[in-house]
């Protein structure tokens, strides 16, 4: 693991990453952190991840590339391991604060922090949910929301302003 | 005069002064939401939300058996009305041709007094100052709320009527997301019916304009196979039906819950497109949820923060799974 860890890092060098390598290919538990700290790495950088077939795509980019050992290479994004803990760190704070958001109903979150949780899950890449303009869509749930509303018994009809609202972009 | 409340709150103890302040508020929103039902009125009035703003004319006629009926009318942009008599509402959207109706427009529930008891729980209500409308004194009622699941709400309630001549909604940064104002205003009018007799009823009948209509279930059972386990603090259920939607083919659930003052409606339809993915949106006040839930379209909005909404969503459920948990 240590071992895998330095490769990784761009630490082990000459016979030391020779050997890790061997290791590599004979072992499959190795290989499998190997994956999953790449796949973190890529995630963390934003790269696109192709799901189950990382390790492919690692002995490929491997094979393309072996300057991926130097030192310099890997400074560049800094350590992957690093970057693996505090992406295993900050994914599990993320869903705790997700799963306080969920069971609690009395502390309110902002729903920014469950769209944290949907970002960065490298399984099902979502988008991050945020609140967009609704531009004239949605009518037909207005006009019935807009009866049993008690801002319409205020404010009679004037509330079906919004029902019937254009939006600039849809404007004839 | 600002002198005089001065000295006089010298005099009174703190709590009772409070209380007093609050009934005296409490009164206010009372006048208020029987305004409607009560005063006939005609004018025109700007309505805010976003960057929007839209001016209309509007004529409000309560019919002394029962009933309003209304007349809207937007002055910008392109030409939209809404009629609303005793037992629908119809949209007339003449750049496309089209007009939308909706049955339920009169069940609507008025606030009323003991909804206003439900009120207080939930917002702090308390009078402000003195202002001037369209030309007649106001007087402004603040609702602030307890929690951050419901807006600050403003009005400025006519003297004599009681009728709201501005209305804010604000968010917890005190950001105006909707404003209401009227720009003109006539109160007290007799009945003229052609102010609301439709300009474009006869037209969208001669040129055959497309009609949606939604209706009610006839079994108006009041289950729809859904249940919120746990809705937001203050949160009640109005009503639950089946109905149609305009537009939409086959039926769907509505669910309504309110606390008083903002209301929250779910849909569930049955059926999705496969490529539906959760959406949130927001216009003015309102926020708007989307997703996917066991097969279903729910489909969650109301005069709320977005928390609110997903709160809902997240405590909605079909019933079979929410009793085989138990």
């Amino acid at each position: 693991m240590e071992n895998i860890s330095a490769l990784m890092d761009g630490e082990a060098e000459g016979q030391d990453a020779h050997q890790a390598f061997l290791r590599l290919g004979d072992n499959p538990e190795t290989r499998e952190s190997w994956d999953v700290y790449h796949l973190i790495g890529d995630v963390m950088r934003g790269e696109t991840v192709g799901g189950n077939d990382v390790s492919r795509r690692v002995a490929e980019a491997l094979s393309r590339e072996p300057t991926v050992l130097a030192p310099v290479q890997a400074r560049r994004f800094g350590s992957p391991t690093k970057f693996a803990l505090s992406a295993a760190a900050s994914v599990s704070a993320v869903a705790v604060v997700g799963w306080m958001a969920f069971s609690s109903s009395n502390i309110a979150n902002p729903p920014v922090e469950i769209a944290q949780v949907k970002s960065i899950a490298p399984a099902r890449a979502e988008a991050p949910l945020v609140s967009v303009p609704n531009d004239g869509q949605m009518n037909e749930y207005l006009l019935a929301h807009q009866g049993i509303s008690p801002s319409t018994s205020l404010h009679g009809v004037a509330p079906y302003i919004r029902t019937i609202s254009v939006a600039p972009a849809a404007e004839r | 005069m600002k002198f005089w409340w001065i000295i006089l709150l010298g005099f009174v103890p703190g709590s009772a002064l409070a209380a007093g302040e609050s009934r005296e508020a409490l009164a206010i929103l009372e006048k208020m939401a029987e305004a409607s039902q009560k005063v006939n009125y005609s004018g025109t009035f700007m309505f805010q939300h976003g960057n929007q703003v839209e001016t209309s004319r509007i004529a409000h006629f309560v019919n002394p058996a029962g009933g309003v009926l209304e007349r809207l009318e937007t002055l910008d942009g392109p030409a939209r009305e809404v009629i609303r008599n005793n037992d629908q509402v119809t949209c007339y959207l003449p750049g496309s041709k089209t007009v939308l109706i909706d049955p339920r427009g009169s069940r609507q529930f008025p606030v009323r007094v003991e909804q206003i008891q439900e009120i207080v729980q939930h917002y702090n209500v308390v009078k402000g100052g003195m202002d001037r409308v369209a030309g007649m004194q106001c007087q402004w009622v603040t609702l602030t709320p307890n929690d951050n699941l419901r807006y600050t709400r403003r009005f400025c309630a006519e003297l004599n009527t009681g009728l709201p001549l501005q209305a804010r909604t604000l968010n917890d940064k005190n950001k105006t997301l909707e404003a209401f104002a009227f720009s003109t205003l006539d109160i007290g009018g007799s009945f003229r019916r052609e102010m609301v007799q439709s300009k474009y009823a006869a037209m969208s009948v001669k040129q055959n304009w497309r009609v949606d209509r939604s209706a009610l279930s006839a079994d108006d059972s009041g289950d729809s196979g859904w249940v919120v386990q746990s809705p937001p603090a203050g949160f009640r259920k109005l009503m639950e039906l089946r109905r149609s939607m305009v537009g939409k083919k086959g039926k769907a659930s509505h669910l309504v819950y309110s606390d008083g003052l903002a209301a929250v409606s779910i849909f569930i339809e049955p059926g999705a497109k496969p490529d539906q993915k959760q959406a949130l949106r927001h216009q003015g006040a309102l926020h708007i949820y989307s997703h996917v839930v066991a097969g279903h379209t729910v489909t969650i909005l109301g005069e709320t923060p977005a928390e609110t909404v997903l709160r809902f969503a997240r405590s909605l459920e079909p019933k079979t799974a929410a009793t085989a948990l138990r």
